[in-house]
């Protein structure tokens, strides 16, 4: 069809109203120009950067080197990297980071997906209040929980110490708690979003499935795990990708409130990079630690997929 | 901030009126030139915006001031430079970017600009400290544009009621720190946050105790024994910080010590707004001295601030000079103090109008005559060392390593630089 079409503008024969109309309809002409505009924000935005990131890694290159100078390494930047004690804790930390967040996000936000789907009074509101946390600037998030934390005049501080809990120089001041702070943090933000995307998952479950397991004698309990987690599966899969993606790139938290301290008890691989390429301007080690972020990224996307892949293909 | 900014506009407005009804209306021959001046968000930048339009009227030159936060701006300038897009005709620098800027030929030099106005500029009034704002060798590619002072700050009557003196040696510092504990008070606050905030507040007790970055051969002394006692010295003054100072950087610890909960800090003299009566609860009983130094030492004071610098790629080389020269003259000094800027001019430091109104001015001569601009060493490896020191002092302070081998690891990281 779309071949024909493009026979028939290409012909001499056909008259102007008619190309017209054909070329409007989508002829091979018509359809590489709607797609062009979105291929070229896709090349320049997207593909252009990693092509160019990647070949810039291959370079020992200082922005601020007065000799200005580009000398190939191959994959030395990467080697450096996997070398580099500080690269491979902030690699650690990342993902403890990603297990500790996103895993208690998956768990809150799929027993309030529960809940929200549930018709209980209230539910309505309770779904638009729980989008707020969402529509906050990382960073003044941030600033905020920091304050909060503040181990001499923050009221989480003062609230959990006369709760009897010993903190020592506070939530954000002990190796041992820093990262945990900065996961309920993310788990505050971020739990929502993970509810949202399940609840439009359970929302879109055939009851058809739910009346005849109970017709069957299924409990609530069987029901939802034999039921409704399976059928669940392809939206969870989407949320933790998306979730993972983020939680990978943390970057708010620990630049406004840590530094990646205590030590390097919070020091994460997307601050770690920002660091090295805008305080040190050694771009080609960035980039190469940048790719290897990638690279990480599309293995537990990998790892996902593979995992929550229902027989026969579904998800 | 808002209500500092919105003093210095009416003060400025004050000025300009002032200076309408004195000054004769004579344009310069860059008149209608636009300049475009990014700044740090500091306490000066204030006073620069308050003072552009007092610069426009006089020389017909229009100055655009832009403030942006200190990552924000190092990052937009390199980016300036290294793309030659002159976005900016003139910078504010820090000094610890002097050498790094001068190497990498980002600002015009101004050494034959400074030569040839010599007698204009009045060259004997600037103290020499004050040039390393902006010098890298024989290189002078910023003028001063702002000198901040090293100064111990103290609450003047815990100090009184305790019956102790001010400490002028480091062992008197931590003897007053201990003896100010107490009551739920903290005796002492330091930046303890890891990166920027540990490393330079830790080379300013470096510098006390008479420790130094670099040796005498130019190369990073990290761990030298000095060093080694400074930061033990450092960590154990924790002991009389508040709880949460491990996490600490300025705000917090000015915090602390405006809202009275700790007693001393040595600090910049940037705000300041502690000595400001009413601005903040230790108002009227806060102090500042010189910082104490080691038992036997002659007294060297940190010193830091900042320049300004012309960017080279700048089509209004004359202009920005021009710009330069006026903020930098006597008259215009005083105005700029009196809206926030901290003087570059012994005259203004001196002036008794400006002492009897800000008596700390004469602390600030005091460090500004025996200051030292390099403990923060000015070469363009400073950013990694700062991030070695950084986490070393973060480290011992929260306990995980000792101070050997935090700087043995420092030392380690930074002596690659070097080779």
């Amino acid at each position: 069809m779309i071949s024909s079409r493009t026979t028939d503008l290409a012909s001499p024969r056909g008259n102007a109203p008619e190309r017209r109309r054909r070329f409007r309809l989508g002829g091979r002409t018509g359809l590489a120009f709607w797609v062009a505009p979105a291929l070229l924000l896709v090349g320049v935005f997207a593909i252009y950067p990693v092509a160019y990131s990647i070949y810039i890694s291959f370079f020992k290159y200082k922005l601020t080197d007065p000799t200005k100078s580009q000398t190939f390494v191959g994959f030395g930047n990467y080697l450096s990297a996997l070398a580099d004690p500080s690269f491979v804790v902030a690699v650690r930390n990342s993902l403890a980071f990603v297990v500790g967040a996103v895993g208690v996000e998956l768990l809150f936000g799929l027993a309030l997906a529960v809940l929200l789907n549930r018709e209980l009074p209230g539910m309505a509101l309770v779904r638009s209040i729980l989008i707020a946390p969402l529509t906050l600037t990382p960073l003044v998030v941030a600033l905020v929980w920091g304050a909060l934390y503040n181990a001499d005049f923050g009221p989480v501080s003062y609230y959990l110490k006369q709760l009897g809990f010993q903190l020592g120089r506070g939530p954000v001041g002990e190796p041992s708690l820093a990262l945990a702070s900065l996961v309920v943090i993310d788990v505050w933000q971020w739990t929502p979003l993970m509810a949202l995307l399940l609840f439009t998952g359970l929302r879109s479950q055939p009851p058809e499935l739910h009346d005849a397991a109970q017709i069957d004698g299924a409990s609530h309990w069987q029901r939802f795990l034999h039921v409704s987690l399976p059928l669940l599966k392809p939206t969870i899969l989407v949320a933790l990708v998306i979730r993972t993606m983020d939680a990978l790139k943390l970057f708010d938290s620990v630049f406004a409130i840590t530094g990646g301290g205590p030590g390097r008890a919070t020091e994460v691989v997307n601050y770690y990079i920002f660091k090295v390429g805008l305080t040190y301007f050694d771009i080609g080690y960035a980039a190469a630690m940048s790719n290897l972020l990638l690279i990480i990224i599309v293995v537990l996307s990998a790892l996902y997929l593979r995992v929550l892949r229902t027989p026969g293909g579904a998800s | 901030m808002n209500g500092i900014r919105r003093a210095a506009t009416y003060t400025a407005l004050a000025l300009f009126a002032m200076v309408l009804s004195v000054a004769p209306a004579q344009k310069s021959q860059y008149a209608g030139t636009n300049l475009n001046f990014i700044v740090v968000s500091d306490q000066f930048s204030a006073a620069l915006e308050a003072l552009a339009p007092v610069f426009q009227e006089q020389t017909g030159i229009n100055l655009r001031v832009t403030v942006l936060g200190y990552g924000e701006l190092y990052q937009r300038a390199i980016a300036d430079f290294i793309g030659h897009t002159a976005q900016a005709d003139l910078y504010s620098t820090d000094i610890v970017w002097s050498c790094q800027f001068a190497e990498n030929g980002y600002l015009t030099d101004l050494a034959s600009l400074i030569k040839r106005d010599e007698a204009e500029l009045d060259l004997d009034d600037i103290p020499t400290v004050m040039w390393t704002t902006g010098s890298c060798g024989e290189q002078q590619i910023a003028f001063p544009l702002v000198g901040y002072a090293g100064v111990l700050a103290y609450n003047k009557a815990a100090f009184d009621a305790a019956g102790i003196a001010v400490p002028k040696t480091m062992t008197e510092l931590a003897t007053a720190a201990q003896a100010l504990t107490k009551d739920g008070k903290a005796g002492i606050v330091m930046n303890g946050q890891r990166g920027t905030p540990a490393a330079q507040d830790w080379m300013f007790y470096m510098l006390m105790n008479g420790g130094s970055i670099l040796g005498p051969d130019g190369k990073p002394a990290l761990n030298s024994p000095i060093n080694v006692e400074t930061l033990e010295l450092y960590a154990d003054l924790f002991k009389y910080a508040p709880d949460g100072a491990v996490s600490y950087a300025w705000g917090e610890r000015v915090t602390s010590f405006s809202e009275g909960s700790s007693m001393m800090m040595v600090d910049w003299s940037a705000g300041l707004d502690y000595l400001r009566e009413g601005a903040v609860p230790v108002s009227g009983s806060a102090a500042i001295t010189t910082t104490p130094v080691r038992e036997g030492l002659d007294p060297v004071y940190p010193f830091g601030g900042w320049g300004v610098g012309i960017n080279a790629d700048s089509p209004s080389q004359g202009a920005a000079w021009e710009f330069i020269k006026w903020l930098s003259s006597p008259e215009v000094q005083k105005q700029y103090v009196e809206l926030g800027g901290k003087p570059i001019r012994h005259s203004t430091l001196t002036d008794p109008d400006l002492v009897a109104k800000y008596p700390f001015l004469s602390t600030i001569l005091e460090v500004v005559e025996h200051g030292d601009g390099d403990f923060r060493p000015r070469i363009t490896q400073y950013s990694q060392i700062e991030d070695a020191v950084g986490l070393a002092v973060n480290l011992v302070i929260t306990g995980q390593e000792s101070a050997q081998a935090a700087l043995d690891a420092a030392q380690a990281t930074v002596a690659p630089l070097f080779q």
